[in-house]
């Protein structure tokens, strides 16, 4: 694998006496999406803010691009684009003055860059609007421009589909999967909706109770479960030695990718007719659910 | 300094920033209004004749009372003496409004108000950030805390100076349309002769004086906005101070601890005509109080900005 752009080291953070960030070790690599998951109280948000240099970790350390934020915060945080909860901008200013406002912040922006990144989440036509104009899908387009605005490695979204409608949140989807592929950049996207971070993301890291409890690569879900209908159920129960679990009109097989095309060769010598064979993909919510234990799903909200 | 510019247009987008700048020049075109309308004409040599005549003719009047002690003799025909100068000379009555009085009354009213609207941007300029989430915004940026905390303090400071400028300005335009712009002369009697002076008025050490007072209560009003996130604690408390600090001064004045504490230093007593409230302070003691406040005042503001955890 490539170096990691950002390096989480055994972060730890106390508020009050209270141990809310536990031992967190997480890397983030280029070109990557990853979801960051977990149930309100989690952690997720004290864990974003420490990356963003907002709060400062009683123990550990934040390693972007090679610099350590505590030490060499400017450089570290110029690497950095980050939306944090809502993307709260000025409202007195039309959207346009808010990302000159952003871009006197940052080295190199050039106005050019501006109406770029404006025309790439699509805000043209009301981007000299005053912000308090718009819509919340709009504001979330405009976090989005400010966050992107300085070609950031490593791009922090909280939340970020918040607002947009569902040909909004498609759109934001693809520019997602756009500039992680063609700018490499890194991205975090911790969000609620877990149906839709299961459509962006290349892998997950799931936290509860400020440890985290697991991190997977997305792909590695292969289904190891088939659901199949046939016309003559007996004798499919005949062809396994253990009983089957029945489901819906159908029957729930174990089966590897690579035992399917056998399977259905001995399913026609023996004669049964074959209407549907599908693998079974888990949902990310409801392995979400597995892990996390049923009733700590108060995340959705 | 591209930060200073940032939070300068955003001061102005805001409408708080021109109202307080509107209400300046709205109060000292009202007041120059009412000194003009109320006041007395010398506009022409006809007026100011008449005006010195009217207060001839009152101070005879009073001469002629009777029993009259000696003195008090002496002051009418005095008084009647310079008054018969001021017509001979053509020269406004005593009572008429010269610019360098209306100058001297503008810059008073002017200092009033900017401490109070100054202190109002100060309070409001970093808090506000924190009540609308907007800080987050800005502290994710590759700038160290210092220097923005910096830009937003530099950002009030330029705020009052733009008031004052504007109002001294405003002040001073008014006073060429509105009054005789002779300078303001003042008469004695020395040996049975009437001497003539002008009126010096010491414009500069009363705007110094008391823009050293209104930075402290500034310099107050960012400290406590900045640490309770609070525009209306910080207002009313420096409200309170700006206006009360006296009043509060002389309650604690029999007491020893009573000239370690900033406002009871106020620069202003110092300015000419003014003097301090507790007997003994001198300017150096004050002005060194002074500058300690401030720089403890700094550092708590600065120190506590730069560690704390951003929540909002």
């Amino acid at each position: 694998m490539t170096k990691p752009i950002v390096e989480i080291k055994n972060l730890n953070k106390k508020i009050k006496g209270k141990h809310i960030i536990k031992n967190l070790n997480l890397d983030f690599y280029p070109g990557q999406i990853t979801g960051f998951l977990g149930p309100n109280g989690a952690g997720k948000t004290t864990t974003i803010r420490m990356m963003t240099g907002l709060m400062y970790p009683s123990e550990g350390e934040v390693v972007i691009d090679g610099h350590m934020l505590s030490k060499n915060y400017e450089k570290a945080i110029s690497n950095i684009g980050v939306i944090v909860e809502n993307p709260e901008m000025y409202k007195f200013m039309s959207g346009y003055k808010n990302l000159q406002h952003f871009a006197r912040m940052h080295k190199g922006v050039t106005k050019e860059r501006i109406d770029e990144v404006v025309a790439q989440v699509g805000l043209q036509n009301r981007i000299h609007e005053k912000v308090k104009t718009y819509s919340l899908g709009m504001r979330q387009r405009l976090g989005l421009a400010q966050a992107m605005l300085h070609r950031p490695k490593f791009l922090i979204l909280d939340e970020p589909t918040n607002g947009l409608d569902p040909a909004g949140i498609r759109e934001f989807r693809m520019y997602l999967r756009k500039i992680a592929a063609e700018d490499n950049v890194a991205i975090v996207v911790s969000s609620h909706l877990l149906s839709e971070i299961e459509l962006m993301v290349d892998r997950i890291a799931i936290i509860q109770n400020g440890e985290l409890i697991d991190i997977r690569e997305l792909e590695q879900q292969v289904a190891a479960q088939y659901y199949i209908e046939v016309g003559q159920p007996e004798q499919l129960i005949g062809l396994f030695e253990e009983p089957l679990e029945k489901e819906k009109g159908g029957y729930v097989v174990n089966l590897t990718k690579e035992e399917v095309p056998a399977f259905v060769r001995r399913l026609v010598e023996s004669g049964i007719d074959l209407y549907t064979i599908q693998p079974i993909q888990k949902g990310l919510e409801d392995q979400f659910i597995e892990m996390t234990g049923g009733g700590a799903i108060d995340a959705i909200r | 300094m591209q930060y200073v510019k940032n939070e300068w247009i955003k001061m102005w987008s805001q409408k708080n920033a021109w109202i307080m700048l509107g209400l300046v020049l709205a109060l000292l075109a009202f007041v120059s209004g009412m000194n003009k309308y109320y006041g007395v004409d010398s506009d022409t040599k006809e007026a100011r004749i008449e005006a010195n005549e009217n207060w001839l003719t009152h101070n005879n009047e009073m001469l002629n009372a009777e029993g009259m002690a000696e003195a008090d003799k002496q002051y009418y025909q005095d008084e009647i003496a310079m008054t018969e100068y001021r017509i001979a000379q053509d020269l406004p009555s005593f009572d008429a409004t010269m610019i360098s009085e209306h100058m001297e009354m503008s810059i008073t009213l002017t200092i009033v108000m900017i401490s109070i609207f100054t202190v109002v941007i100060a309070a409001g300029i970093v808090s506000s950030e924190f009540g609308t989430g907007t800080i987050k915004m800005l502290l994710t940026r590759p700038v160290a805390r210092w220097k923005i905390l910096l830009s937003k303090l530099v950002t009030t400071i330029l705020y009052g100076l733009t008031l004052m400028a504007s109002g001294l300005i405003f002040a001073y335009i008014l006073g060429i349309i509105l009054f005789n712009t002779d300078p303001a002369v003042s008469l004695s009697i020395v040996n049975g002769q009437v001497m003539e002076e002008t009126v010096k008025i010491p414009y500069l050490e009363m705007i110094l004086y008391s823009a050293g007072s209104t930075l402290m209560t500034i310099l107050f009003a960012f400290m406590i906005g900045t640490i309770f996130g609070s525009s209306t604690l910080a207002v009313s408390l420096s409200l309170f101070i700006l206006l009360m600090g006296s009043t509060a001064t002389m309650f604690i004045a029999q007491y020893d601890f009573a000239k370690y504490i900033w406002f009871a230093n106020d620069l202003s007593f110092y300015a000419p005509g003014s003097m301090p409230l507790i007997e003994g302070l001198t300017f150096t003691f004050s002005l060194i109080v002074n500058i300690v406040y401030a720089i403890v005042f700094l550092a708590i503001t600065f120190i506590y900005f730069m560690k704390r955890d951003i929540t909002a």
